[in-house]
């Protein structure tokens, strides 16, 4: 059994990313509600609200395209209706800094649910 | 090309902080990026795949995955999370004649021990589903 204790671990050129073999680890993940408050998080700079059921997360690190993965669910905010309501990603204006997606009532409705949870997994740039 | 071959890596300042370099400059800590948990469920067996009904697939650090009632799973995960902040995340998959039908879950009740999920179908309906693919973000206690 070895152990290494270190801070920092950075490519042997001193710049490049690291390599992990065999596996990715996710760039951002977020834990938001609804008025717009970040609970948790990682590389966030900020969250918007667009409209109804309709919401942006601005990234404070880059990807390096836009084809990165986010994936999510949420937590509803209706008492009896928290076990129905779904969570739309939505892939349109996403860019590099950005994505956005939308949530909605179980009735289909874009809706403001109680907590958004999301996933991004991809390439800094 | 160079590799340090260890068994454990463990931070010199905090044990859990380990930064790594994920992008051109960019450093982020090994510990906030790996997923914490992540599994598979299967309410309703799923045609081809080899999930029968309630068959849970390939976990990590659950302790069980339970249908509780129609549309509902229940969760137990064997390490603690430090806070119920975590991001817990789901995606539904509906299997059926009309073709699969891909449906986002709703996540709640949730504790630093486990939480509940519901699965909804595309009418909007809380019904069991042929895949539930889960997924953990956060840190544990």
């Amino acid at each position: 059994m070895s152990e290494l204790r270190t801070d920092t671990i950075t490519a042997s050129d001193g710049t490049s990313a690291v390599t992990l073999t065999k596996q990715s680890a996710a760039k951002h993940w977020i834990n938001m509600d609804a008025g717009q408050t970040i609970n948790g998080s990682i590389n966030t700079s900020s969250i918007v609200d667009n409209t109804t059921g309709d919401h942006a997360v601005n990234l404070a690190n880059a990807l390096s395209d836009i084809h990165y993965v986010v994936t999510g669910s949420n937590i509803g905010s209706v008492s009896g209706l928290d076990s129905g309501e779904s969570f739309v990603s939505s892939g349109d204006i996403n860019t590099t800094t950005k994505y956005e997606f939308k949530t909605r009532h179980n009735g289909g409705s874009y809706y403001d649910n109680g907590v958004n949870q999301l996933h991004l997994n991809g390439d800094l740039a | 090309m160079s590799s340090v071959k260890v068994d454990t890596l463990t931070g010199k300042t905090t044990a859990k902080t380990v930064n790594v370099t994920v992008g051109a400059s960019v450093t982020q800590s090994l510990e906030q990026g790996l997923a914490k948990a992540f599994g598979s469920f299967a309410q309703n067996a799923y045609p081809d795949t080899g999930y029968t009904q309630d068959f849970a697939g390939e976990t990590f650090n659950f302790s069980s995955i339970t249908d509780i009632s129609s549309g509902l799973i229940n969760s137990a995960i064997i390490n603690n999370t430090s806070a119920t902040t975590y991001s817990a995340g789901c995606h539904t998959c509906y299997f059926g004649s009309t073709g699969t039908s891909n449906e986002m879950d709703g996540v709640y009740a949730k504790t630093t021990g486990g939480w509940k999920m519901s699965n909804t179908y595309a009418n909007g309906s809380v019904r069991d589903a042929n895949y539930t693919g889960i997924l953990l973000h956060g840190s544990l206690a």
